[in-house]
Parts: structure tokens; C-alpha cells; sequence
């Protein structure tokens, strides 16, 4: 009785939470598919009739948005490149060796996500300017690293936590340097999930939008661009949800296709 | 093939010793088994031969080369792992030939080896399997045929049956027997159960809080345990430990009240002094037992009778003390029945009570 009651919470708790993600996306795709003389009539119709492209290709073809495509797509790899360049073998020190302030750097990498980026925000546009990477893609991709690492640190860290260390040392005992054991042992196994840790650093890249906007003039990234467009520029409504669909679906499939490994940054395996 | 040396091996963990000062020969085509509780340093002690751990100090000498500062793979050892650690992203075939191919071994060589390791393991049909396609018994042979089909001059295993179900490991147990009566590689075999260590090694070294405490055969470590804590730890039920008093200048030993002739060559061993105590050690399988009371014999009160099918092990009570006698499966007791105990004299051991050290008989002193 008790248990019945406790799961029907949770699924209740879980259906609102899930609903709060979801309606909003549910009204954006479905604004996305509506003619532009349906969003602007009032009162305005839920479901688009008849649905309609027009939208969609509207924003398509609306000045900047194929460049800052290009640019975000272009930030993010720079950002993948680099999180995983760095957090990997962070994530690899942590799964394997014991050291002083272990557990202190542990800690401290997911202690930096408490600060907030806006209090950043001047301090980092100044230096930006002096330094020559304002208005720089891989000035936006520095900042978006700084903001995924925590995170590449994290999921590597489970990642080769779940690659045995003897496995390591039975290709050592076969001939293999500590190098090649890694190479041909290591990483052939971790690659799935290192894999999860890039597709979720390109998300949380290509849905950055604060660095972005304040560290970018000419070269906008997409959600630059459309924060600019929205809040600045008044754009029309069939603008904003077309872009706002255009933003959502890529991060939706990609976190779809990864969730299994999302899961193993909470330490849950599901095998 | 080659001789194995630990040289004074110390490894720490911290402030903990796990192998602390360890000196141990292993002849060249031997079978040595380290035996121990787990936590006295016996996987470290192999790890070290393997090049796995870095020592604190000592040497290790393989084949009469030090290869202390060499890498795992440049000591001419093999090694099969508890957890087996086979690649699980490669099939049994590019599993066997890992090694070989690290090592550039020839193609035509290569496969010929490995087929011959499979056939000798038995896992010929399972070569284009992945491991998780395999049982916890069928990825055991593949670890091991990874092994030895490196033709390494030293195998290392460390408790490699401890995860296969029981009747599993019986039969595992008689092919690692086997296997080696047929590569003859100088064998290092990690356990901690004392059936594997008796029935597999030439030699056994027992240890204890990273030391060895003895190293001897099988029958020797068995028969005449260094100490009460070998003693102890092998047989199952382990050595029983009876109070005593030596008198008549060592020719006898008074147990429970009752007089035990010692047999001559106690008489000169150091530590047997008249009025002095000793701990009298007797297997449970070295009793005569009565009903009748008999000179050389204390008694006892039956408490728990456990048939085993091929013996009856007896729970008594000796003055207080418990006591485990195994009997022949027909004889008759009774809980609660008083029988008399008599140690067979040349199995019979005597300890130093303080320090648990067995005392060594005049003629067993000289012959060694």
C-alpha cells in the first residue's frame, strides 16, 4: 500500500516535471508548422490547419541564420576538441590513480558550476578585447570548454571507472608499454562513452547562449543571434518559434541517442 | 623456463607492509603456490613478480636476471588474473594472439600457436566468439591459453578458480595440473584455499601479515606445520591444540590430566623442558579413538557428530577446550558419550605456547 502510494508520487511528480520540459516544445513545434496569418490571428489556433513549411523556410532564409549555423556547428567542435582534449585525461587520472587532494579536486571541478557565468560577464569581455579574441569563434569555444569541463571530467571519469585497470595491466604483462596498453586496451572500450561525453559537450555548446551573445558582434553563433533578433531586433513571431524548433530538435535527437550514457554521470548503470 | 627470485621484496601501502622483507627460490619448473587469508600480502608478493607494482625495496630475478626496474612485459612472464581480464572487445582468437602480435611474432607462427593453445585449453570451436558469448569457465580458458601461449618462462596466476561455481573449479584444478605437467613453466599460483594449494604445488609458502611463515611440500606443511598458525590455517578442520606440561625431561606429556608418552626424538628438541608447557598439536584424523579408557589416551565428551559420507567428524570436549576428531563413517556414538582420545605419537606436534612456533624434533634438526 504503502509502495503503491510511493510509486504513484513519483510517477505523478515525474509526469509534471516531464510536462514542464515538454509542453513548451510541444507549442514551439507546433508554432513552428503554422502559417504566419495563423500566429498573428487571434484567438490563435493550437493545432496548425493545414500545416505548413512556410514558417520554417522563412527562417531559413532569413538573413545570418545559415552563417551562424556554420559559426555554432563550428564552436562546438573547437569546444568538443578541447573538453575532451583536457577533461579525458582528467577523467582517466581520477579513475585510476590515488593522489593527494584527490577528492578535493573532484570536488572542486563540480564546484566551479556554482559560480554564476553573469557575474563573469564584464570582467570577460574586457579581457577578451585586450587579449584579441573578442568577437573570436574560438574565443566563444575557450569559454564554452570552461563551462563543459566539469561535465567531460565527470562522464570520463565513470567511463573508465567502468573499463577495468586490470585489463590495463593483463596487455602490460603481454608486451604493452603503459602507452599501448591504453591505446589498444583503454580506449577501445572507453570509446562509447567518450563519445556520449563529446555529443553532450556539442549540446551544451550549441545551446550556450550567454557567453555567446556578449562575446560575439559580427560572428554570431545561432543562439546569439536569435537572442539578438528576439530581444533586440523584434523579430516576427514566426522567427522565433521556427528558430526556436530549429535550435531544439538537433540537441533533442542527440540527448535521445545518448541517454544511456548520460545516466553513468549519476553513477547509475544500466547494462 | 627459469628460476624465480624474490629478493627481500618490500612493497607498502602507506604505513601498511603488505609484503614485508620477502625472500623466496623458486626452482625452474616448479609449481609454487603462495598460500594465505586474504590481506597477507600474496597478490601483492606476485604483482611484484610481474612488474605490476613498483617495490619499496628488494630484487626480483627471473631466470638469473634481475629484471627489478623491466616492465611487465619484458620479464618473460605471463600472468592469468582473478577477474580473468580478457579483452572483452576482441574475440577469443585476437585475445590469444594479442601478445603475439605486440610482439610481431610471424603470422604462420602466430597461428599455429594459437590453435595449439586453444586445442590444449579446449576452446578450438569458440575462437571467433566475443567474451561476453562465453561462460565464466570458457573466458578462465581463455585467459589462460592467452597465457601460456606467450611460451612464458614464468606463469603467474592469481586465484584464477576463485570465481568458478565448485564443481567448475575441481575440474579446472586437474587441468592446471595437467597443463603444467605439459608446458613445465615455472609456476607462481596465488590462493587462499589450502585444498587448491595441497592438491596443485610442489611447494607451498604459506604466509601471514607479508611474510612467509613456511614454505615446504605439501605433505611437509601438512604433517609438520612451522606453527600453530599453519596449523591452523590448513587442513579442514583445521590442527587441534591441546595444553601440556612436558615431564619426565621431555619423555612425556601431560594432557587433561592424562600422561602422553613422546616418542625419543622430543626428548633433546629445544624448548621441551621438564614442567615446562607446550601446546600438543594432533590432526583430527591422528586420534585413535575408544570407548574404553587405555593408557596414552585423555578423554573426552562427545558434543556434535556430523556424518560426511566418506568420515564422521566428531565435536568433543576436552576439558573444556573443543576438539574435532574425524572417525571411519560406521562407528557408533553418541552425544553426550565420554570416549577416550590417543594421539598417534608420530603424528603428534609440539609447540611453544608464547610464540606459537613449532618445536623441532632432534632427528627432523638433523636431517635437514
Amino acid at each position: 500500500m504503502a509502495r503503491a502510494a510511493r510509486t504513484a508520487l513519483l510517477a505523478t511528480i515525474a509526469t509534471l516535471i516531464a510536462a514542464w520540459v515538454l509542453f513548451p516544445i510541444l507549442l514551439i513545434s507546433l508554432a513552428a508548422f503554422s502559417s504566419r496569418a495563423q500566429l498573428y490571428s487571434w484567438p490563435r489556433a493550437i493545432f496548425p490547419t493545414p500545416p505548413t513549411m512556410d514558417t520554417i523556410l522563412f527562417f531559413l532564409r532569413a538573413q545570418g541564420v545559415w552563417q551562424a549555423t556554420l559559426n555554432s556547428l563550428i564552436v562546438a567542435l573547437f569546444t568538443i576538441a578541447l573538453a575532451v582534449a583536457i577533461g579525458a585525461p582528467a577523467g582517466y587520472a581520477l579513475s585510476r590513480f590515488r593522489f593527494p587532494g584527490r577528492e578535493g579536486f573532484r570536488l572542486g571541478i563540480l564546484a566551479t558550476k556554482m559560480f554564476p557565468a553573469t557575474v563573469l560577464a564584464i570582467p570577460l569581455a574586457v579581457a577578451y578585447i585586450r587579449w584579441g579574441l573578442y568577437d573570436n569563434l574560438l574565443g566563444v569555444a575557450i569559454v564554452h570548454t570552461a563551462l563543459a569541463l566539469p561535465f567531460a571530467v565527470v562522464i570520463t571519469t565513470s567511463v573508465f571507472i567502468g573499463v577495468p585497470m586490470e585489463l590495463e595491466e593483463a596487455a602490460m604483462t603481454l608486451g604493452c608499454t603503459r602507452l599501448q596498453a591504453f591505446l589498444r586496451v583503454a580506449l577501445p572500450i572507453a570509446l562509447p562513452g567518450l563519445a556520449a561525453a563529446a555529443i553532450f559537450t556539442f549540446v551544451l555548446s550549441w545551446n550556450e547562449v550567454f557567453a555567446a551573445a556578449i562575446l560575439t558582434l559580427h560572428n554570431r553563433t545561432l543562439p546569439a543571434l536569435l537572442i539578438n533578433a528576439v530581444a533586440f531586433a523584434g523579430a516576427p513571431l514566426d522567427y522565433r518559434f521556427a528558430g526556436g524548433f530549429f535550435m531544439i530538435v538537433p540537441a533533442m535527437i542527440i540527448i535521445f541517442i545518448i541517454r544511456r550514457y548520460l545516466m553513468t554521470l549519476w553513477g547509475v548503470t544500466i547494462r | 623456463m627459469a628460476t624465480v627470485l624474490l629478493d627481500r621484496v618490500t612493497k607498502r601501502f602507506g604505513r601498511v607492509r603488505a609484503v614485508d622483507g620477502v625472500t623466496l627460490e623458486v626452482r625452474d619448473g616448479e609449481f609454487m603456490v603462495l598460500l594465505g587469508p586474504s590481506g597477507c600480502g600474496k597478490t601483492t608478493a606476485l604483482r611484484c613478480v610481474a612488474g605490476l607494482e613498483r617495490m619499496d625495496a628488494g630484487r626480483i630475478v627471473i631466470g638469473g636476471e634481475d629484471v627489478t626496474d623491466r616492465q611487465p612485459g619484458r620479464r618473460g612472464i605471463a600472468m592469468v588474473f582473478q577477474s580473468y581480464a580478457v579483452f572483452p572487445h576482441m574475440t577469443v582468437r585476437d585475445n590469444i594472439t594479442f601478445g603475439l602480435r605486440i610482439r610481431k611474432t610471424p603470422a604462420e607462427e602466430t597461428r599455429q600457436r594459437t590453435l595449439q593453445a586453444a586445442e590444449l585449453l579446449q576452446i578450438g570451436e569458440l575462437l571467433d566468439r566475443y567474451p561476453a558469448q562465453l561462460s565464466g569457465g570458457q573466458r578462465q580458458r581463455v585467459a589462460v591459453a592467452r597465457a601460456i601461449v606467450m611460451q612464458p618462462e614464468v606463469l603467474l596466476m592469481d586465484e584464477p578458480l576463485s570465481n568458478l561455481d565448485a564443481l567448475l573449479r575441481l575440474q579446472m584444478r586437474a587441468e592446471l595440473k595437467r597443463l603444467h605437467r605439459e608446458t613445465r613453466a615455472t609456476t607462481v599460483y596465488v590462493t587462499h584455499d589450502q585444498v587448491e594449494a595441497l592438491s596443485l604445488g610442489d611447494r607451498i609458502a604459506v604466509m601471514r601479515s607479508g611474510a612467509i611463515v613456511q614454505c615446504d611440500t605439501p605433505s611437509a606443511i601438512y604433517n609438520r606445520p612451522a606453527s600453530t598458525f599453519v596449523g591452523g590455517f590448513i587442513g579442514s578442520p583445521p590442527m587441534n591444540f591441546f595444553g601440556g606440561t612436558v615431564e619426565e625431561g621431555g619423555r612425556s606429556v601431560r594432557v587433561a590430566g592424562t600422561v602422553l608418552g613422546l616418542e625419543e626424538r622430543w626428548a633433546g628438541a629445544e624448548g621441551i623442558r621438564a614442567g615446562g608447557e607446550v601446546l600438543v598439536g594432533v590432526r583430527p584424523e591422528a586420534f585413535e579413538v575408544t570407548t574404553e579408557t587405555r593408557a596414552g589416551a585423555f578423554p573426552a565428551v562427545v558434543v556434535v557428530i556430523e556424518p560426511l559420507g566418506g568420515t564422521t567428524l566428531l565435536t568433543v570436549s576436552v576439558d573444556g577446550e573443543t576438539a574435532k576428531v574425524t572417525v571411519a563413517p560406521d562407528t557408533d556414538h553418541d552425544p553426550g558419550q565420554r570416549v577416550w582420545l590417543r594421539p598417534l605419537p608420530d603424528r603428534l606436534r609440539l609447540m611453544e605456547p608464547g610464540s606459537g612456533r613449532a618445536v623441532i624434533p632432534t632427528q627432523e634438526g638433523a636431517r635437514r
